[in-house]
């Protein structure tokens, strides 16, 4: 897919079984009114970013829905399926609405220059997000990235420029990758009932994330504990 | 053949000795003692002991919520079965029947690579 839509939409609307590859070769799109990417149904849906293009999904703070009890889509790249985003090229997103890339199901970042700014989350998953590569620049009024309930890292580099809390989910795993978070408030965060005092829970700006800092719960280890493994977020502040 | 696996079935497969492994492996690493714990040696050491020995029948319930559906068959694929779009600013045209053009909006309504 290449070319401009100066206020255009993307929507893949396949059988629940199907699985659709969007290869975007240089593609810039964007809407005023709504989403202007959207998988609305699909088993799987890849995004591969190709070697040497710069593809652009912008939207703006004007999203007008189809009736009052409709909030969705709300994210400039927004799909209710499996997601994946892959390839070597770049991905622009300039979420003005709410989120910058939300999935309903799983979402994985494989590959990718993705440079995100976003007026909530700038990637956001209602199940979990798992990251095994790229190179992502992301900047959220609210969270970098947020899971509801899983968040996996084993590569990749993740700088965060800006955000409320850095990495939010029930779980947090960094098992590998080169972080470097910028947050005004939680570098990780999981959003759950906190021990008595700060032990597993919440990494707080200035205080390194190693492995030895999450490990003296009263708790046992449940769904619920987010564990930083591996190599140490650099840059942490 | 991407477009007919049954992906949930497979990944759950593929995925969970993996994640077992990996906490486990956190579990040894924890090795506790970051300051923040007020509540005693012998508190410590009771709580590392029923940690581990909850390990098998906590941890595949965290590995059950795992979604990792990308897989390396994802990223194959053939050039010639490429459907082609172009976007023309107010309007977009495409190869084939698996996508659909109204206006500026274009709807993929079929599997395969575009």
């Amino acid at each position: 897919m290449s070319g401009t839509l100066g206020v255009g939409r993307i929507v893949v609307d396949a059988d629940s079984d199907e699985n659709v590859r969007l290869i975007l070769n240089g593609a810039d799109i964007a809407n005023s009114t709504t989403s202007p990417f959207v998988v609305d149904n699909a088993s799987e849906v890849m995004v591969v970013l190709a070697e040497g293009t710069t593809n652009t999904l912008s939207d703006t703070a004007g999203y007008v829905f189809a009736d009052a009890e409709t909030d969705e889509p709300d994210a400039a790249l927004f799909s209710t399926a499996d997601l994946t985003i892959a390839g070597t090229g770049t991905l622009v997103v300039d979420g003005n609405f709410n989120d910058g890339i939300a999935s309903k199901d799983g979402l994985v970042i494989a590959g990718g220059t993705i440079d995100i700014d976003a007026a909530d989350d700038a990637v956001h998953s209602n199940d979990t997000i798992t990251i095994t590569g790229g190179d992502s620049t992301l900047a959220s009024a609210d969270d970098a990235l947020h899971a509801d309930a899983n968040i996996v890292i084993d590569a990749g580099t993740i700088t965060v420029t800006d955000s409320y809390e850095g990495i939010e989910s029930a779980i947090i795993t960094i098992n590998d990758g080169d972080i470097d978070i910028t947050s005004s408030d939680d570098g990780l965060m999981r959003p759950l009932a906190m021990p008595p005092a700060p032990r597993w829970g919440v990494l707080e700006p200035n205080r390194p994330a190693r492995a030895s800092t999450s490990c003296t719960s009263t708790e046992a280890p449940s769904a619920s504990t987010p564990r930083v493994t591996g190599s140490t977020p650099t840059g942490w502040r | 053949m991407w477009y007919v696996i049954p992906h949930k079935e497979q990944h759950g497969m593929s995925l969970r000795p993996i994640v077992v492994a990996l906490t486990l492996g956190v579990a040894l690493l924890s090795g506790c003692g970051s300051g923040e714990d007020t509540t005693g040696a012998a508190d410590a050491s009771t709580v590392d002991t029923s940690a581990d020995s909850t390990e098998g029948s906590t941890k595949p319930a965290v590995s059950g919520v795992v979604d990792d559906h990308d897989e390396d068959i994802d990223h194959e694929w053939d050039d010639s079965d490429v459907s082609s779009i172009w976007l023309t600013e107010k309007t977009a045209s495409a190869e084939g029947d698996g996508a659909s053009i109204d206006g500026s909006v274009v709807t993929i309504t079929s599997a395969g690579t575009y």
